[in-house]
């Protein structure tokens, strides 16, 4: 008989007491998985106001019900904490064999608190648990990391997530590493690892992953593999991965170059376009059991030197790239490998280095070393990711955020500070979509393109991209379809590829769990899931006056493209959050009203009602 | 249903993306549960270097005159003379790893906690893998006068 609970390992790092326990299928069922207990567990498990960097912190690596099944896309955790960049609800997805290897072990959320008194890492297999000292680990690059436990615990079945010099620094823009190449990348998770004095964590198992019905599951999946081989959409998404994004926001006008300043980079289309890619591309990597598998593997020279990469993605491409002024794709791959080294988010980075570029052209940086630094110029840009990662010199200040740089650096360059509540941009300029505005407003965690990606209905549909009327609505639809796919969870890849849609998602959840799932019962959780998660955030002390924009982005119209001209300024941001505070139940404050809260069933101390 | 020649699994290194399909979906079919470990297909990931061959998916390759049948001492391991097929018969097997030591390709694997080795059995005939995997870097090769039901 399937239970739908959360089995949770929580290790208090400090005193290295261990517990086991289970979120109960009364919680459990109503939120799903991955994003849904996370919003809940952070909300019931974190007392308020606790730094991010504190000991106090809770550190959760989350799996959903389809983790670790052949089901497409099964092969990703989640990582949910407070985050430092912002101090509000922080979720980052990972994909590796930690999410597989998880759930081999015998548990569904691993749930860390705590400081170790020395470095170490955490080594779980199954029921035997032991905090292992990293004295020999520490300082040593992420990928070095890996690779030396690894060789100590197996290269096959092994979950391994490992931080760099950034997490190790405290670096607000520092991810968690695995299978190399792999980040939980966004809100500074790595820093919090850091500040636990934990390098890494290793698991390995050999329990059932629990399905109710194997063969109905198999049965699934083998029919998903011939739609995947017959499908033109996954086929495209195999070949060019999300490079091809590059091609739809360049020709939209939304690529972000020179910090934002532009929106088309012709520079790219040859070099870091799909095509110059794939100029580049030796071959082809998947995520754990994927039946579409999207990743690229380059080959390049730079400095008569052979660089090799899975990657890069569009996110890189655009915010190391055409963000930086650069279009040798060279330098765009060497930037990613440093990244991955040295356990820096790509999007943050890209941030942060374009605003130090900004400010030395406009003759706002008091270090004469680097007044020179120019857009284009990719071995400063090189020079100030180790910097960043080691704290040194700008860098140090750079490692905390562009919104702490700007606010250190002043001289208006808060205007050109393109985050929200400190979260980096990623790399779509809403101005040449406004429902990215609101997306970036709104989202949790800060500036994120994850929770919805309103290109799909503003440039490939016919969404008018330049109205804020109705667009809350849309946006909602997309948000809440990626909140279902990010609780089951699973790479929301599939979904508009393949396609599958959310009813398909609903066959796979009954399939697993033996009880019958539709559409409209995942969509009930998804509301569920998001105003728990904003429940969080209010607690935290965040509220409608936090979820703005950088007043580049209200004020500032871009210069050239499509979207030339066009702003939404605050006023247009004022409506499309009275219109989506609305559709979500919340007040004109974006608080979320008793009765939305009772409807849902969401209980605010602890637990479900 | 007519006899059927049996040969090996085909392995396309280039088509590989190192996702592991094939081993996730071998251990739910011999052993009913989803897995890596005890997988009898298995890939081997050249990363993070990532030189060729980068992903390189292992099972037994039915090898002529196989090595690990010659040094099995309890003819645990067989070969049919006609097909090449090399099978496992796992009541006889006292896990001694002799076959383990003796593989050139590494292809076959002894389970201390069941006591006994593990290998490719080509699934009787219609390998889980080749059906699974959706890049099809793994095939059936199948040679001689092959017939169908």
């Amino acid at each position: 008989m399937y239970e739908h609970v959360a089995r949770i390992l929580s290790v208090d790092l400090g005193t290295g007491e261990r517990g086991r326990s289970v979120l109960p299928e009364e919680v459990a069922s109503p939120y799903i998985g991955g994003r849904g207990w996370g919003a809940r567990l952070l909300l019931d498990v974190l007392p308020p106001d606790v730094n991010p960097l504190s000991p106090e912190n809770v550190l959760f690596f989350l799996t959903g019900p389809l983790t670790g099944t052949p089901l497409p896309g099964s092969g990703k955790y989640l990582v949910v904490t407070k985050s430092p960049a912002t101090g509000a609800f922080c979720e980052s997805y990972s994909s590796g064999l930690l999410a597989p290897a998880l759930r081999f072990a015998g548990y569904d959320v691993l749930q860390l608190t705590g400081r170790a008194a020395e470095p170490s890492y955490l080594y779980v297999e199954d029921d035997y648990v032991e905090l292992r000292s990293a004295e020999d680990l520490w300082g040593l690059d992420a990928f070095e990391a890996e690779t030396e436990l690894r060789d100590r615990y197996g290269h096959r079945a092994t979950g391994v997530a490992v931080i760099g010099p950034a997490g190790e620094n405290l670096v607000k823009l520092a991810t968690i590493g695995s299978d190399y190449y792999r980040h939980a990348a966004r809100g500074g998770v790595g820093a919090v690892m850091g500040s636990k004095n934990l390098k890494a964590i290793v698991i390995r198992g050999s329990q059932e992953i629990p399905v109710a019905d194997i063969d109905r599951v198999m049965a699934i999946q083998r029919r998903l593999v011939e739609q995947v081989r017959s499908s033109p959409g996954a086929q495209r998404q195999m070949n060019y991965g999300t490079t091809s994004t590059l091609a739809i926001t360049n020709e939209a006008g939304m690529l972000p170059t020179r910090n934002f300043q532009e929106g088309v980079f012709p520079e790219a289309w040859g070099h870091i376009d799909p095509e110059g890619i794939k100029k580049i591309t030796v071959g082809r990597a998947g995520c754990y059991a994927c039946i579409m598998p999207c990743a690229r593997l380059v080959e390049v020279e730079r400095n008569d030197e052979c660089l090799r990469l899975e990657g890069p993605e569009y996110e890189t491409l655009a915010m190391l790239g055409s963000n930086l002024g650069i279009s040798d794709s060279s330098a765009v791959v060497a930037q990613n490998l440093a990244c991955d080294r040295l356990g820096l988010d790509v999007i943050s980075a890209g941030v942060v280095v374009g605003f130090a570029m900004e400010c030395a052209e406009r003759g706002l940086l008091s270090d004469s070393t680097l007044e020179d630094m120019r857009f284009g110029d990719a071995d400063a840009a090189l020079q100030l990711l180790d910097d960043i990662a080691h704290r040194r010199g700008l860098g140090d200040l750079l490692a905390e955020g562009v919104a702490r740089a700007a606010e250190e650096i002043g001289k208006g360059s808060e205007r050109f500070a393109m985050h929200v509540k400190g979260l980096e941009f990623p790399a779509y300029d809403p101005r040449a979509g406004f429902g990215g505005g609101l997306i970036y407003a709104v989202t949790p965690r800060g500036a994120c393109h994850r929770r919805a990606w309103p290109p799909a209905v503003e440039v490939l549909s016919d969404a008018p991209p330049y109205e804020v009327e109705g667009k809350a609505k849309l946006v909602k639809k997309l948000y809440d379809e990626r909140t279902i796919l990010h609780s089951l969870l699973v790479c929301d890849f599939h979904h508009p590829a393949v396609p599958l849609g959310i009813d398909d998602y609903a066959e796979l959840l009954s399939a697993v769990t033996g009880t019958e799932w539709t559409a409209e019962d995942l969509q009930v959780a998804a509301d569920r899931i998001e105003t728990t998660a904003r429940l969080f955030n209010i607690r935290e002390g965040f509220g409608r006056e936090d979820d703005r924009l950088p007043l580049r982005i209200l004020e500032e119209p871009l210069p050239e493209g499509p979207a030339a001209g066009q702003l939404f300024g605050q006023d247009g941001l004022d409506v499309m959050l009275d219109e989506y505070y609305e559709v979500r139940g919340w007040d004109r404050a974006g608080v979320p009203l008793p009765e939305t809260l009772e409807w849902y069933g969401i209980s605010t101390d602890g637990g479900q009602a | 249903m007519s006899e059927r020649e049996i040969r090996k699994l085909g392995i396309d290194v280039e088509a590989c993306t190192g996702c592991q399909a094939c081993s996730l979906v071998c251990v739910s079919e011999h052993h009913g549960r989803f897995g890596l470990e005890v997988a009898r297909i298995r890939v081997h990931k050249n990363v993070p270097e990532l030189a060729p061959p980068r992903f390189k998916p292992v099972a037994c390759r039915m090898c002529p005159d196989a090595p690990c049948v010659a040094v099995c001492p309890t003819e645990a391991l067989w070969q049919d003379e006609e097909t090449g097929f090399v099978g496992l018969d796992e009541d006889l097997c006292i896990a001694c790893g002799f076959c383990e030591e003796e593989c050139p390709f590494d292809a076959i694997w002894v389970l201390e906690d069941l006591g006994v080795a593990i290998k490719c059995d080509l699934c009787g005939g219609d390998p889980v893998c080749v059906r699974h995997c959706s890049t099809q870097a793994v095939s059936f090769e199948q040679g001689g006068t092959a017939q169908k039901d």
